[in-house]
């Protein structure tokens, strides 16, 4: 007899999932054949599919109930269907990284991360949609890529963020239990957190780039987006490790143990009040003091910090305009740049070919002076808190430059952490955290490069106590 | 564009339509520019050591 799934099933975490496989609940291939035919159905909803991969995950499907038949357990993902965003190669299926110029192209081998879930045994059901070319030339709009504005399930006036649009939408909607997307500047942490879901950064080299469109080489990362903070945990355990083939790799792997941690009692973190109070968007403010309240109170030491008055934004928009405008010369050597959807991004990086190489040098002193300042930081604090956002996903037709005016607050809080975060290579967890206007918000949680242990125990401690990363949008029109 | 649309163009003597998209408005690509220049003023006024070496070799911290 066909498994039928009742809704509520899938926003179940990972754990869950398995562990009903474990007991032979249903095969693998009925998961699988479940989650894709959602994903297929509902996904272009949302603008969050790029391209499905329902038949090579029941194919991988067929032999994975192999396994689970003799009780061969592979990892804590064996058997659980994923979506990956379009960045990231797929071994002889399309990989067109959200843009017109790319569409078609295929890669013969898959990206490292893909290859790594599929060596732990997990199903890429779907590429899901992202920002054209990750977003790095500045787009005014959020219909900048080939499939679409990204949609949020929660309200599809409004956007999903980006760029990793079609993980955060997929996540949040139950169409993918966990997904896999980027960030070089906020990818990961703002569609966590428009869409409700929980989104992990992690530390610079940590994970391998290798096979993944390349915005910046010195601040792309690869991370999860999850229902729950112990859901990345387990994903960042298959994805994370050494790569020869990434220029980037640390070398270094991750073991998700969050019950090694230091107690809480010993650990100090760090806050400011302006971010809640100026910065924050006044609908915004009540939820994220309340979520920062719990957070406190979970029995660390508190303190109140604000980062040191440092260019932050201008450091980061410099070194990500110079490296882009190298890695996509030829779009603008032969005019095809001017295919993208969003004509202010294809003059973005048309006008970054103009940097200067002192420019780029001079950013990348500076930046030394932000590692330095933020490891000072660091000395005196384990962990920043910071609402990911200022506020609610913009409207779909509003444009960006406006949707978040620069803030005049003569304090500056830990506004720039985000720019700071990445310049720095830091690991940040953006968790669900309240809702303004009837949309999700999410807080960050930045911690010291290698700590995502420490950054996972809290987020999982904070999901103890909240409900909010289980709530679930409507069901879509 | 495929070749039946081509010969139909030319037998019709139009013009045939550009085959890449037009760029960006003038006025996008200037703001740009003028974005670009604005950061490079901004780090040019930035004092920093002289000593100071570029974190090229980059590692998280």
């Amino acid at each position: 007899m066909k498994t039928t799934f009742p809704e509520e099933f899938f926003f179940l975490p990972l754990g869950q999932i398995q562990a009903k496989l474990r007991a032979k609940e249903f095969k693998v291939k009925e998961l699988t054949e479940a989650w894709a035919q959602r994903l297929e159905q509902r996904g272009p909803k949302y603008n969050a599919l790029a391209h499905s991969l329902h038949q090579p995950a029941l194919k991988a499907a067929k032999y994975q109930d192999k396994d689970f038949r003799r009780d061969r357990f592979r990892s804590p993902l064996h058997g659980i269907p994923y979506g990956a965003k379009d960045l990231l190669s797929y071994a002889g299926h399309p990989t067109e990284w959200g843009a017109p110029q790319y569409k078609g192209q295929v890669f013969k081998q898959h990206a490292r991360v893909i290859a790594k879930l599929e060596g732990a045994g997990a199903n890429c059901i779907g590429k899901l949609a992202m920002v054209e070319l990750a977003g790095g030339g500045g787009y005014r709009f959020p219909n900048a890529s080939s499939t679409g504005p990204g949609l949020n399930p929660w309200d599809p006036t409004r956007w999903a963020g980006g760029s990793s649009s079609g993980s955060g939408a997929a996540v949040a909607a139950g169409l993918v239990p966990f997904a896999i997307g980027s960030e070089t500047w906020g990818s990961i942490l703002t569609p966590a957190a428009y869409c409700g879901v929980t989104g992990l950064r992690p530390t610079y080299g940590l994970v391998s780039r290798s096979g993944a469109m390349a915005l910046s080489w010195t601040m792309d990362k690869i991370g999860p987006l999850c229902r729950t903070a112990e859901d990345c945990g387990l994903v960042l355990q298959v994805i994370a490790g050494g790569d020869s083939d990434d220029p980037g790799s640390a070398g270094k792997s991750f073991y998700y143990t969050p019950e090694y941690v230091r107690p809480f009692s010993v650990l100090r973190v760090g806050w400011s009040p302006a971010d809640l109070e100026a910065v924050a968007d006044p609908a915004a403010r009540q939820a994220f003091q309340q979520a920062t309240q719990l957070l406190l109170k979970l029995g660390f030491q508190v303190k109140e910090v604000e980062l040191p008055d440092l260019p932050y934004r201008t450091v980061a928009s410099t070194i990500i305009g110079c490296e882009m405008a190298s890695i996509f010369e030829p779009l603008v050597a032969d005019g095809a740049i001017h295919q993208l959807v969003d004509k202010n991004q294809a003059a973005g990086i048309v006008a970054a070919t103009g940097y200067k190489a002192t420019d780029y040098l001079k950013a990348m002193r500076i930046r030394r002076q932000i590692q330095d300042a933020m490891a000072k930081l660091f000395s005196t604090v384990d962990v920043l808190i910071s609402p990911s956002r200022p506020g609610v996903a913009s409207k779909i037709d509003e444009p960006l430059d406006r949707a978040t005016p620069p803030n005049g607050s003569p304090q500056r809080g830990l506004k720039d952490l985000g720019a700071a975060g990445n310049l720095a290579g830091l690991p940040a967890l953006s968790l669900p955290c309240g809702f303004a206007q009837n949309l999700p918000l999410g807080i960050s949680l930045v911690s010291r490069p290698w700590e995502e242990n420490l950054l996972l125990a809290i987020g999982k401690q904070f999901q103890a106590q909240t409900d909010w990363h289980q709530r679930r949008p409507p069901l879509p029109a | 564009m495929r070749r039946r649309d081509l010969a139909s163009l030319l037998l019709a003597g139009l013009p045939a339509p550009a085959q890449t998209p037009p760029p960006a408005p003038a006025d996008d690509l200037a703001a740009a520019r003028q974005r670009v220049q604005t950061a490079s003023a901004e780090l040019a006024r930035f004092a920093v050591p002289i000593a100071l070496e570029p974190a090229t070799s980059f590692k998280a911290y």
